[in-house]
């Protein structure tokens, strides 16, 4: 990582930009792109609850709320005072990091268990407020008549839907090259140490509560970043999207690919997009799957997808028969 | 320090203790288990606060601080139980030791400033040199969990050297290790030493202790009992009577 040349640690971008390119000529299918776009929407989620949980050791089992907070706030402000949706956006990340730095002073003062149960909380608590504003929507199950970006002349709508996938991840691209360069630096590895050992992250001068709330409030940004994506890629967004099951998802998609490494994120979130889509069964039993698949990981490879190869590597080293001779040295 | 006390509940760790670390020297704390030396350093530390009593530094009271303000005032410490960040590597280890000597933050690293890079730079050279100086910088990219223990107080000791410190507090340096290895860590602290760091030193190895301290303080159920040159202190009948009563 450090002093490798720059080209190296250009690839896996650079990869995954062709990857991206080549999907929709390859799929040539409306609906698939479709869901490529959320797996955009997702990994941006899911990057920022990787920082906050691989990374620096924290959890968050309420992350949807930030997202429905994203999602309706920057919907609200477009439907009901007709801003434009970048201005509402920008808006709403603000509101979102106001939020996040309010819960989370308090909250990460806790540590496991109570930490975990507090975001649950949390998630809880915003999930029964969406779910009672058809006072303020004018719709009992959401939020109608959200109005869709647009660059000059070009709108972003549901028809245009290879617009919103070029779009959903070109934000992507953007923040994961800030993440990685977050990660490969001091605050990355405050972050780390923060997970290692908090005393002595703390006798080596790092700040523990601060950074805690730094990465909580960075992860609820990139939250509510997908949630406006979310709500201004649709006509209509429905609080059912914003259910602690959705802030399972995302902590399994966190899991499955791959703790303490920004690419995990991509990974986890293209699988557990994908996997209900192509397996019908996954769909009906999504909570039962998750809970197996994380379960499974934790237990069997705890790297995630992520620490595939060195997996592989290591199976391989053991049985074969020199490597074997070697270790009895 | 002076007349520091800690209680904790109804247990006096460290009743009435005053002593001082003189500049450039290195400063000894012994004594028996449980006798309140780590207790201290994590008063110091800001880990713990005290009950009563103050803790003076370059003439100044600290005791109000924060634990991460220290390594800013120049005051490094290394653990008894080690304290290896198991999930980073050897190197990185070292460079977390530097984060008080840069102040880039979240936006700054994000955006790969220009302050970013040049701190950046540095630490990464600055972890190297340190590493060199323990002589580890072979392994720098190994996981720190696969270092041997020995390896890897060497790490922490990298990782305190890293902040640039005025004040050394290392705790059990030598405990777990080989003989060669501490041959080792007494010509690292007489070279630390040399160049100009006060090192304070908890150690139950009277070996290392007398051979390269220059002031001994020994506590005894959170007292201390006796003050001095290693010599003085070696023939000390209250000294002795502590470690053979304790047996």
């Amino acid at each position: 990582m450090y002093g490798k040349r720059s080209y190296v640690r250009h690839i896996p971008i650079a990869a995954l930009i062709v990857f991206l390119s080549l999907f929709p000529a390859i799929s040539g299918n409306r609906y698939y792109i479709g869901v490529m776009t959320n797996v955009g929407i997702y990994t941006i989620i899911v990057i920022g609850l990787n920082l906050l949980i691989g990374y620096a050791g924290q959890i968050s089992l309420g992350h949807a709320g930030f997202f429905g907070i994203g999602a309706y706030f920057s919907g609200l402000l477009n439907v009901k005072l007709g801003l434009s949706p970048w201005i509402t956006a920008i808006a709403a990340l603000i509101f979102t990091a106001g939020i996040a730095y309010l819960i989370g002073v308090p909250a990460l003062r806790l540590r496991g268990h109570y930490l975990a149960m507090a975001t649950l909380g949390f998630g809880e608590v915003i999930y029964v407020i969406l779910s009672k504003l058809d006072w303020l929507t004018g719709d009992t199950s959401g939020l109608p008549g959200i109005k869709p970006f647009s660059i000059w002349r070009l709108r972003f709508g549901s028809d245009f839907f290879m617009g919103q996938y070029c779009l959903a991840w070109v934000v992507v691209l953007a923040v994961l090259i800030l993440s990685l360069n977050i990660t490969n630096s001091r605050v990355g590895r405050a972050f780390r140490a923060i997970h290692g050992s908090e005393i002595a992250a703390s006798g080596m001068g790092i700040d523990i509560a601060k950074y805690k709330v730094q990465v909580f409030v960075l992860s609820a940004v990139y939250a509510a970043i997908a949630g406006c994506l979310y709500a201004h890629f649709r006509w209509f967004i429905g609080y059912p999207s914003f259910h602690l099951q959705t802030s399972i998802r995302l902590v399994t998609m966190v899991v499955v690919g791959g703790l303490g490494n920004i690419w995990g994120a991509v990974l986890g979130a293209i699988l557990l997009t994908w996997l209900p889509e192509l397996l019908t069964v996954v769909e009906e039993y999504d909570i039962m799957v998750y809970g197996i698949l994380l379960m499974g990981v934790m237990i069997f490879m705890p790297d995630g997808l992520v620490g595939i190869p060195n997996l592989i590597a290591r199976i391989v080293s053991r049985t074969s028969p020199d490597m074997q001779m070697e270790e009895g040295k | 320090m002076r007349n520091l006390r800690k209680e904790f509940g109804g247990l006096v760790a460290v009743n009435d203790v005053t002593f001082q670390v003189q500049e450039g020297q290195i400063s000894a704390i012994i004594g028996p288990n449980g006798a309140g030396k780590t207790t201290i350093y994590n008063l110091i530390s800001k880990f713990y606060a005290p009950t009563a009593g103050q803790i003076l530094y370059k003439q100044k009271r600290i005791d109000g601080f924060a634990p991460h303000e220290m390594a800013d005032m120049g005051i490094a410490r290394t653990f008894q139980n080690l304290q290896i960040m198991e999930n980073m590597t050897v190197l990185e280890n070292v460079m977390v030791g530097c984060h008080c000597k840069a102040g880039h933050g979240i936006i700054g690293s994000a955006l790969r400033l220009p302050r970013f890079r040049r701190e950046e730079k540095e630490i990464l050279q600055r972890a190297m040199e340190k590493l060199t100086f323990v002589e580890l910088e072979s392994k720098a990219s190994r996981p720190a969990s696969s270092l041997s223990f020995g390896e890897q107080r060497m790490v922490e000791f990298a990782r305190a050297l890293a902040c640039e410190p005025d004040l050394l507090m290392l705790d059990e340096p030598a405990s777990g290790l080989s003989i060669r290895e501490m041959e080792k860590v007494a010509e690292l602290i007489y070279r630390v030493r040399d160049e100009g760091v006060t090192v304070m030193l908890i150690e139950h190895d009277m070996g290392l202790v007398m051979d390269i301290s220059d002031v001994v303080t020994v506590l005894n159920y959170g007292q201390k009992i006796a003050e001095g040159t290693p010599r003085e202190v070696q023939n000390n009948e209250d000294v002795i009577a502590a470690y053979l009563g304790n047996a």
